[in-house]
């Protein structure tokens, strides 16, 4: 017999069954996707400024769920493997948040408008605002308690470099610490910082 | 919530998911597309990385205390009593409330020093209480169909594909791994004074600085290299697999002279014989993107193949159906297409048991 060449499966996808995945489209509703800022070049990686678009609100409340970040990491995931690799290496930070937030996106097409006339649409959004800024005091909260956790040389190479905007060569000097131990305790603070949210948000 | 995975797994990719971060402020030739692999490891690789980017991103708006004088104080104030270790090794659950309270308010130098000594105790008493008492720290299995990459401390990266086991264990002159079962793509950081090792039962890898593939399956030790050189040697077929494990044959070397692959190569090792063939290098490390690859393998072969990765597993009852060739490109997880396709081609039907076994007949064979 001949060998079969089953090419068809390559793409993984299958006859659906039961499990849908939302087809690869973009935001529409007059909504254009928004470039992300090209990450990795100098010292902000700003991949979620704060734009006060809805989309970007909408997007740090689903990263702050933890059930909803998992969804939405899951199905981000599955887009990424369809994702050519020449096309993620690119800039795979940006191609991530572009996926997420066209995700989001869709999500929030799908959500009932919030009112009809103006005013009403003004008063929600007015409301939708205090509600993110409340939750955004919130996360910043947490955040600086969990920082306060940290070794203390994690948490001084954190926030002099995010704070206030020394770059690692003038932590090293700093410190007296090497760039590469700088560069250390940035990346063992955050992973620890993020360590503490997950478990604070898998208590509540 | 985090179904099934766990909290020091969890702990393990958000460090990598940092470190990567970190590495993109300044990015190296590498950098993006190692991102890129990365990030198609699993959704939980996904979520991770997208939390730290968050994290990341709303730092800068953190209080203006304490001032820069004090952090650089409290941080220079303190030696070096913490080592820096896995986060999992951190303070575990009621201990750090304490020193939080304590650290938060203490600002100035002489009281900085007793909260660093705090923390310091309490990291210890966590580790003691937070490392498992099971087998070995330096060991790393994977569960079917689950993969899992992991930073070496000497800055090489190991991506362990499914049902796999390997064990860490440098020392000053090697850098050894035990691959004990299943599949393993390393990526070694160059080092000529201590040579990277990968020993299985059968062979012995050794490199210095380059990318390559080993599998340890069934009865064959496959070595594909992917970058650089690597030689490659079959062990004495009189020692016996628990020796090999714990002496490496660094100490008493053997006296076959080993097999020196380049890119493209393929070493299969077999009954202390190691034979080299050129290879197509996707083919080999495709896995990593939870692709299977076959080309002209038995279905036999490829339902073991598809057994490595999901449970409960394939069988074939009916002789005749195991060696029907196949060629295809397949995704790891994804036997339902395959299966779908055999049933469709009317080259065998299947039948789901209760237990969730999907069994394979022949069509004359009901």
């Amino acid at each position: 017999m001949c060998p079969l060449y089953i090419r068809s499966s390559a793409t993984g996808r299958k006859p659906q069954k039961g499990k849908t995945t939302a087809p690869d489209r973009k935001c529409d509703a007059g909504r254009s996707p928004v470039d992300w800022p090209k990450a990795g070049d100098g010292r902000r990686l700003a991949v979620i400024e704060d734009q006060g678009e809805r989309v970007e609100r909408f997007l740090r409340t689903k990263l702050a769920n933890p059930a909803d970040a998992q969804d939405l990491a899951q199905e981000a995931y599955l887009r990424l493997l369809r994702v050519k690799d020449a096309q993620l290496i690119e800039d795979p930070v940006a191609y991530l948040f572009r996926i997420a937030r066209n995700l989001v996106g869709e999500l929030y097409t799908k959500l009932p408008p919030p009112a009809d006339s103006v005013d009403d649409l003004e008063l929600a959004d007015h409301h939708a605002n205090v509600e993110a800024e409340t939750e955004r005091e919130q996360q910043m909260d947490r955040l600086e308690e969990v920082l306060a956790h940290v070794h203390p040389k994690c948490r001084a190479a954190i926030i002099l470099q995010r704070r206030d905007g020394l770059t690692v060569d003038e932590i090293a000097a700093e410190l007296k610490l090497s760039r590469g131990m700088v560069k250390k305790h940035l990346a063992q603070g955050l992973a620890r910082c993020r360590a503490r949210l997950r478990r604070y948000h898998e208590d509540t | 919530m985090s179904k099934g995975i766990s909290h020091k797994r969890r702990d393990v990719i958000a460090e990598e998911a940092a470190q990567l971060l970190v590495e993109l402020q300044s990015p190296g030739a590498d950098t993006r597309a190692k991102l890129a692999a990365w990030l198609k490891t699993s959704p939980e690789h996904v979520e991770e990385f997208l939390a730290i980017a968050q994290l990341w991103d709303a730092l800068p708006a953190v209080s203006e205390q304490p001032s820069i004088e004090e952090l650089i104080e409290l941080a220079s104030g303190d030696g070096n009593v913490v080592e820096l270790g896995p986060v999992s090794q951190d303070t575990g659950g009621e201990a750090k409330k304490d020193d939080a309270a304590a650290g938060v308010g203490l600002r100035r130098w002489g009281i900085g020093l007793a909260a660093a000594a705090t923390i310091a105790a309490v990291v210890i008493v966590g580790a003691i209480q937070f490392l498992p008492p099971a087998p070995d720290p330096n060991t790393y299995t994977t569960a079917i169909g689950e993969q899992t990459s992991l930073p070496l401390p000497d800055g090489s990266l190991v991506t362990l594909n499914t049902q796999s086991t390997l064990r860490v264990a440098y020392s000053d002159q090697f850098r050894d791994i035990h691959l004990t079962a299943g599949e393993a793509l390393f990526d070694v950081t160059k080092d000529p004074d201590r040579p990277f090792r990968v020993i299985t039962e059968r062979a012995v890898v050794t490199a210095v600085g380059t990318q390559f593939n080993v599998r340890n399956v069934a009865d064959d030790v496959v070595v594909t290299v992917v970058e650089g050189i690597v030689d490659v040697e079959a062990t004495t077929t009189t020692s016996s697999a628990g020796q090999v494990a714990t002496a490496p044959p660094a100490t008493n070397p053997p006296p076959v002279q080993p097999a020196r692959l380049t890119v493209g190569q393929q070493a299969r090792v077999a009954a202390g014989e190691v034979a080299v063939v050129d290879t197509a290098v996707d083919r080999a490390t495709a896995w990593k993107e939870r692709r299977l690859v076959f080309e002209s393998l038995t279905l036999a072969e490829v339902i073991d193949e598809f057994n490595r990765y999901n449970d409960p597993p394939l069988l074939i009852d009916d002789p005749t159906l195991r060696e029907l060739p196949i060629s295809g490109v397949f995704r790891a997880n994804d036997r339902a297409s395959f299966v779908e396709f055999l049933d469709t081609m009317n080259l065998a039907q299947s039948q789901t048991r209760a237990d969730g076994t999907i069994v394979l007949r022949g069509l004359d064979n009901p």
